[in-house]
């Protein structure tokens, strides 16, 4: 027969049961224990010590409890437990536990490798004085699991990274870099794969992780607004350029003083900047379009090989252009020995007879896997759109025409006089002017204002910039305008619309408002709200978004197919760059572009030579950097074409300039296919990162 | 079992809270007795008290968590991980939360026939009896550990292992996530209920820490080994690619003397592949040793009713030998029990000759016949 006792107050006591004394702070030396214990001790009770010594203490059946006036006996610093156990029939006994060595051999035997936190026994002893809640315990186990350091198995900053689609071969990349290539690596991706991306979620990755606090990102000076929109936007990096007001406040000092910096190389590599980035030891350094350092000789690759870092990372699509040793020179800007000696190197790897025909290719792909990554379009399984282009040539009106020749003639004339050193307009301010000219009446007439009241240029000049301003003031019809309505009825998709000016888009706002249209207007002067309210009415409801470029780097706009270029910047960087709002991985549509110009100005000129010499349009993305890459110009595109126009007599000098110029593009071009097969028999299908 | 697992099942996040860390910090001020007010998305005005870390007087704090708020917000701060603001809150929640204890409710404390149950759990020679005296509802208590483990060698990884002990048996207890069960679980216990005989919280750590150091130790010896075959391998490639350089230096460094020209260049040049071959070993070592450091991050004492079964072993002839069993209401079944001689964990027995109940083997030949399970 069972006797079952639910209520196990009523359980009588057997010699060697024992209760912990727990100590709680709000009553030190009152200690509850169960019925059954206060039961016996009641009835009369005689308390002792391990050691047989009487101990004083009384049983109150009231409040369930035992009062233990001499507690701080038992309690103290080596004490981990304190028992009352139960000897017999009104007989206690109060035992310590001590609390255990610190430094205790693990029972398999196994030799002591870990190390053991002494202030794990403080939890069990003061944790139990005050426990926490529930609450509080669950945000404690929260912020142990937000804060944990996983192994680079598990990306941690996966699910902070905003507005982009985070595609396998990019993660895999990530992980490849962290875990195996210890964070140094030669990122080779075939163009348009994401290598930034790439390295944004490897930097990300490390911020997280306490192991990247100094940053320094080295670009070309075309893609320093464009690294910075995009880590900012997607990484929530925030990088500080070279050219900030506060960073040039500071002087040489910033460097040292600011831990995320964003740098061109022409910058980098001069002094007083030179050294200062060379005193400092960073955490990483990252490289874009880093074929700038192919060539051990330069003052660039002897920065690279000199910059203190733990991490680094070298982005470009063409390692190789000209010379096997190229790729020497990177490798060994990552792992210096790891592709021997240079002279090892040629002995070993480099055909005789042709320099980018490798020997032991197996045995280079060996060594090379433990810097390179490298991802093919036919690999990552990625559907890519085609870009279409089609460029309206419009006739400006007689008035659009007459401002456009004097302002040009203007400015022309005004850049070949600073290459002899005559004062007037500064050469920023002539170039900021064509550009105008190029995009708009509107946007000329605030520029020509702007200069014109610039004291420190003549008398004179002013004069006729105030004349200008005045014309272009009057000037309220745009013919490019004209036709771009028109081709907005031939499209029923959605359209983006790029202008350099804010004036520009102001007009084309209030044209395109009277014609019917919604329109979306994005521009950098939005608020964060503003921004994304912007973006959001363009996906949801507006056909149109009306946008300059400042404010949408790092934005995605694949969502459209439709790209207006109603005016054009002279460098064909940033041309690709607002394409690359649109075309882009994601993208399921093929991109149309409609550029506008008008004939006979210094722009269509321009836009020729990108169309008919460099097809820029139809290239992949990312191709365009590839082939300027090649010219082996120290200039900027914009330099260059501000050069030719201060060196031109007249448009049609202009031209055959362009001409020129287009031809050393062609060659560029085809060298750039030339080095793309090459890469392809050097590096084939490996490289790839782990799964 | 792992570290998000558990986690889920303690019910940390409320259905209408921002996940990762925005869902945390608006806890953590509500928790903390302060108070949250969002401005705008990612952007809060933030009230935490004085004895808040960072805070001196109560203030109100704006923090955003989209950097690309900042310069619309003067005076805000980012809120991110590694922000001081944030790390101060973490730490501050982690010294809080660490120790807790809880009680498990709703479980069936008056389990249907337990003899049966006994008898079926449990197998006994032939012509043996089990048969139950008292069967009484205590509290057990299972002290779950959450240790964090540190490996530190070029980089840092760590990983967070909880390990639960049942301090009545002092042995480790294998479903954690029917323990951890939220439902169950209750500041307040149902009833007044005394305690089983436990091990300290203490004793229950070493078998804890003991435990989780195995696996680590295993782990950390895999991970040596990869570190030291790098190593070996990083080491010779150095010492050819220096020795190479070195060699290439000194054939020119003879040319150049043969020439009778100045080779200071060149000596300063040997000097410099000496001092950065150094430089770079000793780099290279210091990167592939690998130490583990365990840490115990938080305690969880669960106080689980389960019935103390006093059961007897009756046999002709023989004086009849007490048994304790544990049902456990959780898992719907008996316990093993410790054999009192050897002390593992069974679920046959037998007398010995001092009609103690131990198990088989150490009953010995006394054992008597084949095992059944009691018969019902």
């Amino acid at each position: 027969m069972v006797r079952s006792l639910l209520n196990s107050a009523l359980l009588s006591l057997e010699p060697g049961d024992r209760e912990e004394l727990i100590l709680r702070a709000a009553k030190p030396g009152w200690f509850e224990l169960p019925e059954a214990f206060v039961r016996e001790g009641a009835a009369g009770c005689a308390l002792e010590d391990a050691e047989g010594r009487p101990v004083d203490a009384s049983f109150d059946p009231a409040r369930s409890a035992l009062l233990l006036p001499g507690w701080r006996r038992f309690f103290n610093e080596t004490s981990a437990a304190v028992w009352l156990e139960w000897l017999g029939p009104g007989r206690f006994r109060v035992l310590v536990e001590n609390l255990p060595p610190s430094d205790e051999t693990p029972a398999d035997g196994s030799p002591q490798r870990i190390e053991f936190v002494a202030a794990d026994l403080e939890i069990l002893r003061s944790g139990a004085l005050e426990p926490a809640s529930s609450i509080e315990f669950d945000l404690a186990l929260e912020a142990a699991q937000l804060s944990i350091q996983s192994g680079f198995d598990r990306l941690l900053c996966l699910p902070m990274l905003r507005d982009m689609q985070i595609l396998d071969h990019q993660t895999r990349t990530a992980r490849t870099v962290l875990r195996r290539l210890r964070g140094r690596a030669l990122l080779c991706d075939e163009v348009g794969l994401g290598k930034t991306m790439e390295a944004g979620i490897i930097l990300s990755e490390l911020a997280l992780r306490g192991l990247a606090r100094s940053i320094l990102i080295l670009v070309p000076p075309s893609l320093i607004e464009q690294w910075q929109g995009e880590m900012r936007r997607k990484f929530s990096l925030e990088l500080t350029s070279h050219d900030d007001p506060l960073f040039r406040e500071r002087g040489v000092d910033a460097w040292k003083d600011v831990d995320r910096i964003i740098a061109s190389f022409h910058t980098a590599k001069r002094e007083p900047h030179r050294s200062a980035i060379l005193a400092r030891r960073w955490d990483a350094v990252v490289i874009d379009e880093a074929h700038h350092f192919r060539n051990r000789s330069t003052r660039l690759w002897s920065l690279g090989s000199e910059i203190q870092r733990e991490f680094l990372l070298l982005l470009t699509a063409t390692p190789v252009q000209n010379d096997l040793e190229e790729l020497f020179n990177l490798v060994t800007l990552l792992e210096p020995g790891l592709l021997s000696t240079a002279h090892g190197f040629q002995k070993r790897f480099v055909d005789r007879k042709d320099r980018l025909t490798p020997r032991n290719l197996d045995e280079l792909h060996r060594l090379l896997g433990e810097v390179m990554v490298r991802n093919r379009r036919s690999t990552t399984g990625l559907q890519f759109t085609r870009r279409w282009a089609r460029t309206f040539c419009v006739t400006p009106g007689d008035r659009e025409r007459a401002l456009y020749d004097a302002a040009a003639t203007l400015v022309r004339r005004r850049l070949g006089a600073l290459r002899e050193g005559k004062a007037g307009v500064a050469r920023m301010g002539c170039i900021q002017l064509q550009m105008a000219l190029g995009s708009s009446s509107h946007a000329a007439a605030g520029i020509l204002e702007t200069l014109s009241a610039n004291e420190a240029v003549p008398e004179a000049e002013r004069r006729d910039l105030e004349s200008l301003a005045a014309a272009a003031r009057e000037v309220t019809e745009s013919a490019k305008a004209d036709r771009l309505l028109g081709l907005l009825d031939e499209i029923e998709d959605k359209v983006v619309i790029f202008t350099q000016f804010r004036a520009t888009q102001a007009m084309l706002r209030r044209r395109l408002g009277e014609a019917g249209h919604d329109v979306a207007v994005f521009h950098g002067s939005l608020t964060r709200l503003e921004k994304e309210s912007a973006i959001r009415s363009f996906q949801e409801r507006a056909r149109i978004l009306l946008a300059t470029e400042s404010g949408s780097e790092g934005r995605n706009l694949q969502f459209a197919h439709n790209i207006c270029n109603f005016d054009l910047p002279w460098n064909p960087m940033r041309i690709e760059q607002r394409i690359g709002r649109l075309s882009r991985i994601g993208q399921s549509h093929d991109v149309h572009v409609f550029n506008f110009v008008a004939s006979g100005t210094l722009e269509a000129a321009v836009l020729h030579l990108l169309e008919a010499k460099l097809n820029m349009f139809e290239l992949v993305i990312g191709e365009i950097d590839m082939v300027l890459g090649n010219l082996d110009d120290d200039q900027e595109f914009e330099e260059v074409i501000a050069d030719a126009w201060g060196a031109s007599s007249g448009i049609d000098d202009f031209a055959r300039r362009m001409e020129a110029l287009g031809d050393r593009l062609q060659k560029a071009k085809e060298a750039y296919i030339r080095q793309r097969g090459h890469d392809e028999a050097l590096f084939k299908d490996r490289f790839a990162p782990e799964g | 079992m792992g570290m998000r697992d558990s986690k889920k099942l303690l019910g940390c996040a409320l259905s209408d809270d921002p996940p990762g860390l925005e869902g945390f910090v608006r806890r953590y001020a509500d928790a903390a007795g302060g108070t949250w007010e969002q401005v705008e998305p990612q952007v809060y005005d933030l009230l935490l008290p004085g004895d808040a870390p960072g805070r001196s007087t109560d203030r109100v704090v704006r923090i955003v968590f989209d950097p690309e708020a900042l310069p619309e917000n003067t005076g805000a701060q980012l809120a991110s991980l590694g922000t001081p603001l944030v790390n101060d809150m973490m730490r501050h929640a982690r010294d809080r939360g660490r120790f807790a204890r809880l009680h498990a409710v709703g479980l069936n404390e008056s389990p249907r026939d337990l003899l049966n149950q006994l008898r079926r759990a449990v197998k006994v020679p032939d012509g043996c009896e089990l048969g139950l005296e008292i069967a009484a509802t205590l509290y057990f208590p299972q002290a779950i550990f959450w240790f964090q483990a540190t490996f530190t060698a070029e980089q840092k990884e760590e990983e967070i292992i909880p390990v639960a002990v049942d301090l009545h048996h002092s042995r480790e207890v294998r479903h954690l996530a029917l323990l951890l069960d939220r439902s169950r679980l209750s500041e307040e216990p149902a009833g007044k209920l005394r305690s089983a005989r436990h091990a300290s919280l203490s004793r229950g750590y070493c078998l804890a820490r003991d435990r989780v150091s195995r696996s680590l130790s295993s782990m950390a010896n895999a991970r040596e080994r990869e570190l030291g075959q790098e190593l070996e391998r990083q080491v010779a490639r150095m010492t050819r690619y220096y020795a190479d350089l070195r060699g290439e230096m000194e054939v020119s460094l003879e040319r150049r003397a043969a020439r009778a020209e100045d080779i200071t260049r060149i000596r300063e040049r040997l000097a410099a592949i000496d001092q950065e071959e150094r430089f770079r070993m000793s780099e290279v070592r210091r990167r592939s040793s690998l130490r583990v450091r365990l840490e115990l991050l938080s305690l969880l004492v669960v106080h689980q009713p389960k019935v103390m079964l006093h059961a007897t072993l009756t046999s002709p002839g023989r004086s009849p030998g007490r048994l304790e069993m544990v049902w456990d209401p959780l898992l719907g079944s008996v316990e093993a029990a410790d054999c009192p001689a050897c002390r593992r964990p069974g679920f046959s027995f037998a007398l010995d000759r001092m009609s103690r109940v131990v198990c088989p083997a150490c009953a010995g030949p006394s054992a008597g016949g084949g095992h059944r399970a009691a018969r019902p």
